[in-house]
């Protein structure tokens, strides 16, 4: 079916309002001058700024490295809650499944607020020297991010053959042999995937982050809020536009996994 | 001598009972069939002896000794299953050698096994390719090179060829009973087609609602059915009452007399036919009548079945 003329214009007016902002952001962080509305002439001169300044690497440092972890245990975690839910009958299972969206539809400001008091009464927020201080915002990330890697996860098992666990164990193996050499490697795809994902929200989240995290340590976005609110430079451009390309290089790769193989 | 032994064994889901108080014994090296209609607990008495279900009454025994705290991959049973159940993301090669890899068998003793177990199952061309590029027949000789290759002391098969077309059914008969025969197995194939049951088995189990209706060799439940529903599970059958039967081509027909005609079909080596509209007689095709022909139907005692 054809798009009518009316339908094309809203069409057309949605994706204007969707992306000519981001479209716009990426276009001056490659301006030559230092307006941010006006443009002067192309140039890399934001990104040798941000990729020179301290403050800003280290922050970006911080959120791959928070995201590399909260992904690991947030995959590993989403992952065995998943397979329990599917695997195991027992009390309160529909209670857990349950459970599993609250993070997902819970506003994050209140998970923010939340952990922000679970941290500050156990002292984990203070106490901590520098690279052990990303571990509770790690942590918070997981809190936010494994459901999303449960839900993939047991989508994927929605649709296993339970006959070919009952295979593997007719063939000889035990619990473990079925589950790494049956189970997980069926699984892997929609692993990735979450993984993805909750790398992903990890490394691009805000309102957590912010309440979670103590003195002195700094992520990506908390750093470029600070940033923008003296004033919005090309070079925050730049450092965004670098992470608008990581997130789309990675959403990508979830897709990618996130389709069924053969 | 008796390989398996299932005795007085009972399982209930809820209030369905699926297999109710049935024994059997299977000997080793014979071809057993377990027979009946679709939901008669076949499967279930299947995965009872796999260990995949605990029976909620009696025992079964395998070479003597109960099983009931044996694990499925502890017990000397393979099952092939109904879907096959091959691991999509392995090779052929690697689907059969699968069960040699986790029990820690010796590698140098995996590759020639396997090999032998493709040959056998005639897929020894097709060890490197993956499960998706398979027919569905070659799946199931996947399914069951994979069973065979562990040398199991029995082999359960549930509907290997309800799946498969007629043609290729009728070559997997041929080819399961040559392979029954050249390794030596013993196997329990679970099936509802009688014909199938028939030309394969040496004896057949037919189970009706979770229970054992009769245990013989195709020949006996032919000849002599046990029960009204052995009586009509084989071939066709004329139920004269609640006690006598007869086979359609033990009755005989003679020109002249008070019954009719009322079908006649030509079958190629023989005719058909309906009596009075109720009984049905065969014949050779040198005695040959048309709807409406005056008959006589004969038998003698010796003709009828007893139930
Ligand atoms: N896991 C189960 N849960 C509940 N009912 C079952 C289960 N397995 C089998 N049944 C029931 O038990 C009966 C026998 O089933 P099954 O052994 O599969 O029969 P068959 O293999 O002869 O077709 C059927 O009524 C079926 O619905
Ligand atoms: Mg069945």
């Amino acid at each position: 079916m054809r798009l009518s003329l009316p339908l094309k214009l809203v069409l057309g007016a949605a994706l204007l309002v969707l992306y000519a902002p981001i479209a716009v952001l990426i276009a001056f962080s490659f301006n030559a001058g230092r307006r941010v509305s006006v443009w002067q002439g192309f140039s890399f001169d934001w990104y040798v700024r941000a990729a020179n300044d301290a403050r800003l690497i280290e922050a970006f440092g911080n959120s791959l490295t928070i995201a590399a972890i909260a992904t690991v245990i947030s995959t590993l975690l989403g992952t065995a809650t998943a397979i329990a839910l599917w695997r195991f009958s027992f009390r309160g299972k529909s209670v857990l499944f349950g459970l599993l969206g609250v993070p997902v539809v819970v506003p994050e400001i209140c998970l923010g607020v939340a952990l922000l008091i679970v941290f500050a009464r156990t002292g984990l927020m203070t106490a901590l020297p520098y690279p052990a201080s990303l571990l509770p915002i790690a942590l918070a990330h997981v809190a936010f991010a494994f459901p999303f890697v449960a839900i993939v996860v047991r989508a994927r098992l929605a649709g296993f053959d339970p006959r070919l666990i009952e295979a593997s164990r007719d063939l000889g193996a035990g619990e473990w042999a079925t589950l790494t050499r049956v189970l997980l490697p069926l699984l892997r795809p929609a692993m990735v995937a979450g993984a993805l994902l909750a790398f992903t929200l990890s490394l691009d989240d805000f309102v957590i982050t912010f309440f979670t995290t103590g003195p002195g340590t700094t992520t990506f976005p908390v750093l470029v809020y600070s940033m923008v609110r003296f004033s919005v430079t090309p070079e925050i451009n730049a450092a965004s536009t670098v992470l608008i390309a990581v997130t789309l290089a990675l959403a990508a790769l979830a897709y990618k996994f996130q389709k069924p193989s053969t | 001598m008796t390989l398996l032994a299932l005795d007085r064994v009972t399982k209930r889901f809820g209030t369905t009972t699926a297999v109710d108080d049935l024994t059997l014994d299977i000997r080793p090296g014979e071809f057993f069939a377990l027979l009946g209609p679709s939901g008669c607990g076949k499967t279930t008495a299947m995965r009872m002896i796999a260990g995949f279900e605990t029976p909620d009454a009696g025992r079964v025994l395998l070479d003597g000794q109960d099983v009931a705290g044996t694990p499925p991959e502890q017990r000397p049973v393979n099952l092939v299953f109904q879907s096959y159940a091959v691991f999509p993301h392995l090779s052929v090669a690697r689907n059969v050698a699968y069960g040699l890899e986790v029990t820690n068998t010796p590698k140098a003793e995996i590759a020639p096994r396997v090999a032998e177990a493709l040959a056998l199952v005639k897929l020894d061309q097709r060890g490197d390719a993956m499960p998706s590029q398979l027919s569905g027949g070659q799946q199931q000789r996947v399914a069951l090179a994979r069973a065979l290759v562990k040398r199991p002391k029995l082999l359960l098969l549930d509907e290997p060829l309800s799946a498969l077309d007629r043609k290729l059914r009728a070559e997997m008969q041929s080819e399961l009973k040559r392979l029954q025969r050249d390794v030596g197995i013993a196997f329990l194939l679970v099936t509802h087609d009688q014909d199938e049951a028939m030309s394969m088995a040496d004896r057949i189990a037919v189970m009706q609602a979770g229970k054992l209706e009769q245990v013989g060799t195709p020949a006996d439940l032919y000849a002599r059915p046990a029960t009204r529903f052995v009586a009509g599970f084989f071939g066709e059958m004329n139920f004269l009452d609640d006690r006598r039967a007869i086979r359609p081509e033990r009755v005989r027909l003679s020109a002249g007399g008070s019954s009719r005609v009322t079908e006649a079909v030509f079958l190629g080596d023989r005719w058909s036919y309906v009596i009075d509209g109720t009984l049905r007689a065969t014949a050779s095709t040198d005695c040959t009548f048309a709807v409406g022909d005056a008959v006589t139907t004969v038998w003698t005692d010796a003709d009828l079945l007893r139930l």
